[in-house]
């Protein structure tokens, strides 16, 4: 499913999840553009394309930003099947988004079959301490237990927005280097389709 | 239609080459099908059946339907040519006959056995049928597997070609409104660009391999370029879609039979109304719009007589059989086309634009069609990867057609916001104005300046009304959208848009209204602090409170617009979710933009 621009150039396919208004959105479109959105629109899908060098290498970033809500739940699978590397955020300032992380994590292990999928755990909102609601130790432990790295990041400052999607393009890089030899999440994937055929 | 005709056989010369070609196709597809076939034997759950049970009753109608068909359009030589490939079981020729309105024309072997096929899988699933076709059935197990080898890539087992005509459109839509599946549209385009200068339109059958070759690149949702072929094969393609329908196209025998019974009316004006009525409140949506295309589209092929050769008469003799309809009925159809359909024009598909197009629409209407057009391609594209044809290059357009409606909706936003700025500068311009006329107290230039105001207001009105209006028309146009379940999903989408550009716009009336009371305020305590030192100030007080509760009045009514619109938008979304609930669909209102008749001078 990821190497198809073998040739050319290398792309990374990233997916945002976590539940809405943690700011996904926000997060990718200060990646993108640069910029600060303050008026908070629910997303259903939003899918971008960025060309960025990473580590000397030119490739491309293709990010899908995902919708918070459980309405568009239906449609997400199909997204989440081609995702290479996922971002999953909820806001420091918000425990339920940090419970429905959990959830999350669930939902992409069980589409892509695979326990090492790339995958960031993300609290953003970061400069937002005052209201802090979930404290870093939580976040780390959950983090650990899922053996995935944790960052906190702000959309609104731009503190390590950068850092969450190229620590999340090298883990895809990587992942798909070792791939070519055990394949074994592709193939899991390829049973799983046959069998909802 | 003379297939032996040498001139045929000159401008195509595989076409006698076809029957061998068949026959290795049978022979290489054998293998790896039964694993297939036993999927499909443990899978075929209810949804194989209920097609079946659609088509059996579109047999069952052509039962009554095709003897006469057959005795029309039948020649011996064609007879002859086939019996190389029938079996010499007299009950199988027996049923062939009955199931094929037209085998004549299309000798085409994979339909038949598309058809044993599926008549032996619903055998499979129900076991009380007879025996004698049970014996039949093993007959033609091998030939059966050919076909699935044939088609045994991933999305071959929902065809286009074979299926109800309301399923062939849910899975080829035409992603800009018109309920047509898409080979039909491609070949009514292709034909009224290229084609009405063709002598012996549709009396000249196409090449029939390439119409087989095309047949599977629509089943499989390939892309088509049809003007890769020549006019003929579009021809024979559409009506071999027309005659691979289950049902016909005026839906049932019950139905043809009140059909042409109106067209027998002596009256011009009575045969008028009665099929007028028949059509529009008789026919289901897609028999309607599949109607009215093709004999708006024949008419046309009637009116480019000159170059065409062909008139209703000659159009009826050779069509009325494949349309399932007698020659008068075809005629009085042709006639009376403009008065059935009167709504309807041809107009060329624009497909959505394709992935990495850079050159956006530039108008909000623009970007909202297109939007709309990307959104009936992504619903698509969720419904079959939901129904498990996921495969790398599908995966990829879901990224690409989303990553076109992101920047759709991107650039929709920024030219709406282009358009708010441009408004608010008006306003901006007005509110100094304001202020130092209310210093100089004239009396003259308050009353213009109101006047103004007012002006300003109402042109914003209009700017307002004409947004809500494309916003009704995305809703006309979500709700379109048929029952299926990610099309709906999309449709929320496109509810999500107006409500969105509804926003926009109350959000920018808002920050109008706001720019006034600043306003207000300054004339109030202003004209308090005059009261007191001067007395005639009296006079400007009066005027100023007047103009104040006028501009209180305006602000009100106004709020009361914005809280209308908004209700009404409410309301919208409710019934179009209600009606996807209960799975109406709502006649597509798309607006065409070229008549026939322009389309021929475009010629």
């Amino acid at each position: 499913m990821s190497k198809k621009p073998g040739m050319a150039q290398a792309l990374h396919k990233v997916i945002m999840v976590g539940s809405g208004g943690v700011g996904k959105s926000a997060l990718t479109l200060q990646f993108m553009y640069d910029e600060f959105v303050v008026d908070y629109e629910p997303t259903k899908a939003d899918s971008y394309r960025k060309k960025v060098v990473l580590d000397g290498e030119e490739v491309q970033i293709d990010i899908l930003d995902t919708a918070g809500q459980e309405d568009y739940a239906a449609i997400r699978d199909n997204y989440f099947r081609s995702g290479e590397g996922f971002l999953c955020v909820f806001s420091i300032t918000e425990d339920d988004s940090f419970q429905a992380t959990q959830e999350f994590r669930e939902q992409i292990l069980r589409v892509k079959n695979d326990e090492n999928i790339p995958f960031l755990l993300v609290g953003n909102k970061s400069d937002l301490q005052d209201k802090r609601q979930v404290s870093l130790a939580e976040a780390q432990s959950r983090a650990q237990q899922w053996g995935v790295p944790y960052v906190e990041t702000s959309a609104k400052t731009r503190e390590n927005v950068d850092k969450v999607f190229f620590d999340l393009m090298r883990a895809i890089a990587a992942r798909k280097a070792q791939g070519n030899q055990s394949e074994i999440g592709e193939r899991k994937k390829k049973t799983n389709c046959c069998t909802v055929l | 239609m003379d297939f032996e005709s040498p001139d045929v056989e000159k401008e195509f010369p595989g076409l006698y080459a076809s029957d061998t070609t068949k026959k290795s196709e049978s022979d290489f597809s054998d293998d790896g099908v039964h694993d297939k076939h036993s999927k499909k034997d443990l899978l075929g759950g209810s949804k194989r059946k209920d097609k079946k049970d659609k088509k059996d009753r579109g047999y069952a109608t052509l039962e009554g339907e095709s003897s006469a068909d057959e005795e029309e359009t039948k020649s011996p030589s064609k007879s002859k040519s086939k019996k190389p490939f029938k079996f010499a079981s007299k009950s199988r020729e027996k049923r062939e006959k009955s199931r094929e309105k037209d085998s004549i024309k299309e000798k085409d072997h994979p339909e038949k056995e598309k058809k044993k096929k599926d008549k032996d899988v619903e055998k499979e699933m129900e076991k009380d049928k007879k025996k004698e076709k049970d014996k039949i059935k093993l007959k033609h197990k091998d030939r059966k597997k050919s076909k699935h080898g044939e088609e045994a890539s991933d999305i071959g087992d929902e065809p286009i070609f074979g299926v109800s005509l309301h399923l062939a459109v849910e899975r080829s839509r035409c992603h800009d409104g018109v309920e047509l599946p898409l080979v039909v549209r491609d070949c009514i385009d292709y034909l009224e660009e290229h084609g009405m200068s063709v002598e012996g339109l549709y009396k000249v059958p196409g090449n029939k391999s390439k119409v087989q070759h095309l047949k599977k690149l629509y089943n499989q949702r390939e892309p088509v370029n049809l003007s890769e072929f020549e006019p003929t094969v579009a021809t024979s393609l559409l009506l071999y879609f027309i005659k691979e329908l289950p049902e016909p196209v005026l839906e049932s025998t019950e139905l043809i039979s009140r059909f042409e019974q109106a067209a027998s009316a002596k009256e011009v004006a009575a045969r008028e109304s009665q099929l007028v009525e028949l059509a529009s409140q008789q026919l289901s949506e897609c028999n309607r719009v599949l109607l009215a295309w093709i004999t708006l589209h024949l008419d046309h092929v009637t009116a480019c007589e000159k170059t065409t050769k062909m008139n209703a008469q000659t159009i009826a003799m050779t069509l009325s059989p494949a349309l399932q309809m007698s020659h008068r009925l075809l005629l009085a159809l042709l006639f009376h086309c403009k008065a059935l359909f009167p709504e309807v024009r041809l107009t060329k598909y624009i497909p959505p634009l394709p992935a990495g197009s850079t050159r956006l629409p530039e108008s909000p209407q623009g970007i909202a069609a297109e939007l709309a057009k990307q959104e009936s391609l992504l619903s698509q594209i969720h419904m079959l990867m939901n129904a498990g044809y996921v495969n790398k290059s599908r995966e990829e357009q879901l990224w690409e057609v989303q990553r076109m409606i992101t920047q759709l909706k991107r650039k929709y936003k920024l030219v709406q916001k282009r358009e708010d700025s441009m408004q608010r500068s008006v306003d901006e311009e007005q509110v100094p104005k304001n202020n130092d006329e209310s210093q100089t107290q004239s009396s003259d230039s308050q009353s213009i300046n109101l006047s103004n105001k007012l002006s300003v207001n109402t042109e914003d009105e209009n700017e307002r009304l004409k947004v809500t209006e494309t916003t009704k028309e995305t809703v006309r146009r979500a709700s379109t959208e048929t029952n299926s379940y990610s099309s709906s999903a999309s449709a929320d989408k496109d509810i999500d848009k107006p409500l969105k550009a509804s926003k926009d716009t109350t959000d920018s009336r808002v920050e109008v209204v706001p720019n006034e009371k600043p306003d207000e305020n300054d004339i109030a305590p202003e004209s308090e602090n005059a009261e007191e030192p001067e007395e005639n100030s009296e006079l400007e007080r009066l005027r100023e409170s007047l103009i104040y509760e006028e501009l209180l009045n305006i602000q009100a009514s106004l709020k009361a617009r914005i809280a209308q619109e908004r209700h009404e938008i409410e309301r919208l979304n409710i019934a179009l979710t209600e009606r996807m609930a209960a799975g109406i669909t709502v006649k597509p209102t798309s607006e065409r933009t070229c008549s026939p008749s322009e389309a021929e001078k475009q010629l």
